[in-house]
């Protein structure tokens, strides 16, 4: 009896052990004070970085098999969809590269540079699958290494996708612009009021606050960001387009919802801006200055050296 | 030497279990559900060792999950934990059932587990893991749990060197052999 008593109390010192490390463990990590537990994990997955991408390259064609099986119809009508999208492009694109030129000439004459086109990029291929059910950022396969930095902006073809929350020698994990923690100052070009764009959770739409109420703001406007200083975006990154507007009395602002430029579900291959924000540099006020050296005497006439 | 066969055994089993989930699980995904290898490992683990050794098995997995998962460090070590332990009490009950019953509870034990992941997500206010399909998620995880169980369960039996009990379904052998 004495001995099961026994067992049962050291069963119970167990799992009373394994459930303190776990929350010391969770203190830790929520204080941010867990830069060994990050770099423990940012070295496995270095390690398994190889695995993820053979994994990936080994069950693709049985992916895309499958999902070709699964739904043809979806994939008939999304071709379609994409050959009208293709010609409207083709007949823009002359269009396009007349105002691109009348761009280029306006910004000479100012004396401006274009910022977002003079960043360096790095292309990275999107590591195609979250490792859990509970994440809600994707991985991409360039790292420290190539100079990529937490905080840096991350774009597809079509426009932002996010940021690099974490960064390895060799992979990195980006937080994309619909993620609940995401947010950004953001410009509606139109009008060129500027507010903050915070992300809503995966497959909803953005939501942008601090639009006066006096504000015109029209659904299908684009939004860029506004690259204020300090910001980790610069100026001029297509965002999205606005969908709804909703004024709000009580707070005095319009709500605007963007529907995000970027497909966020089928990412393969994205560019990440080597961006660094210019942080203005701190001003250094001497609080001790040194005594100013006493004028020298001046030389007496007629003293000069014999 | 015979601590050290388990535990070298029980490493080799985790590193196996982690390859498999990144380099194979993570990219099939049915119904869009990512399958965890190592909430079926620990309940298992719990099934099969009892709730000490689940207990401790749990955690290893719940460990070798928070180095691969961006969830909070130590969130996966807690739930593990705590599944392998109450896998262990449930076996405890259920004691030498047929296989298929024995896969049914582990089916639900391991929704349980996803369950528990998602209480636990709820209490830590993290929207990412209150806004995951918890339903679907439990659903697949729970159908994969029925099928592998029986494999997963002779894996551990073999890791933890316990030998099988004598199944209900076989029924009792008589005392002459």
């Amino acid at each position: 009896m004495a001995r099961r008593a026994g067992n049962r109390r050291r069963l119970w010192l167990r799992l009373g052990l394994l459930v303190v490390t776990a929350i010391a463990l969770l203190t830790l990590d929520a204080r941010g004070s867990g830069g060994v537990l990050d770099s423990a994990r940012g070295a496995v997955l270095d390690v398994l970085g190889p695995v993820r991408s053979f994994g990936d390259w080994v069950t693709g064609p049985i992916r895309d098999a499958w999902r070709g099986v699964v739904s043809y119809d979806d994939l008939e009508a999304e071709n379609s969809a994409l050959r009208g999208e293709l010609a409207e492009a083709e007949a823009s694109v002359l269009r396009v590269g007349e105002l691109e030129r009348d761009r280029q000439e306006l910004l000479a004459l100012l004396g401006a540079r274009d910022t977002v086109q003079a960043i360096p990029r790095v292309t990275a291929r999107v590591i195609d699958a979250p490792i859990s059910n509970f994440e809600r950022t994707i991985e991409l396969d360039k790292g420290h290494r190539d100079g990529i930095r937490v905080g840096m902006p991350v774009e597809s073809g079509h426009g932002l996708v996010g940021r690099v929350e974490e960064t390895s020698l060799n992979w990195s994990r980006v937080e994309l612009l619909t993620d609940p923690n995401f947010d950004a100052g953001v410009r509606i070009v139109r009008s060129g009021d500027d507010g903050l764009a915070s992300g809503r959770g995966p497959d909803r739409d953005l939501e942008v606050s601090y639009i006066e109420l006096e504000t015109v703001v029209i659904p299908g406007e684009t939004v860029v960001t506004s690259g204020f200083a300090g910001s980790t975006f610069p100026a001029g990154l297509l965002v999205g387009t606005v969908t709804e507007v909703v004024p709000d009395a009580v707070r005095g602002a319009q709500r605007v919802t963007v529907h995000p430029a970027a497909d966020l579900t089928r990412l393969r291959w994205v560019q990440v801006l080597l961006y660094e924000p210019d942080v203005p540099e701190p001003v250094i006020v001497d609080r001790d200055p040194e005594p100013e050296p006493a004028p020298e005497p001046a030389p007496e006439p007629g003293g000069g050296a014999p | 030497m015979a601590t050290a066969g388990p535990l070298a055994r029980s490493a080799l089993l985790l590193v196996g279990a982690v390859v498999i989930h990144v380099g194979l699980l993570s990219h099939m995904t049915p119904a869009g559900v990512i399958i965890d290898p190592l909430v079926l490992l620990a309940v298992a683990g719990g099934m099969v060792g009892g709730r000490g050794t689940g207990a401790s098995f749990g955690a290893g997995c719940g460990l070798a999950s928070d180095l691969i998962v961006h969830t909070p460090f130590g969130m996966s070590l807690l739930v593990l934990t705590l599944v392998g332990y109450l896998s262990g009490i449930i076996a405890e009950q259920i004691g030498s059932a047929r296989t298929v019953a024995r896969a049914a509870v582990a089916s639900l034990l391991a929704a349980g587990g996803i369950g528990l992941f998602a209480c636990a997500g709820w209490l830590m206010d993290l929207e990412f893991v209150t806004e995951a399909p918890i339903v679907r998620i439990a659903i697949v995880t729970a159908l994969a749990a029925l099928v592998a169980h029986p494999l997963v369960e002779r894996t551990v039996r073999w890791v933890l060197l316990i030998r099988p009990q004598v199944s209900a379904e076989r029924g009792p052998r008589s005392p002459g052999g």
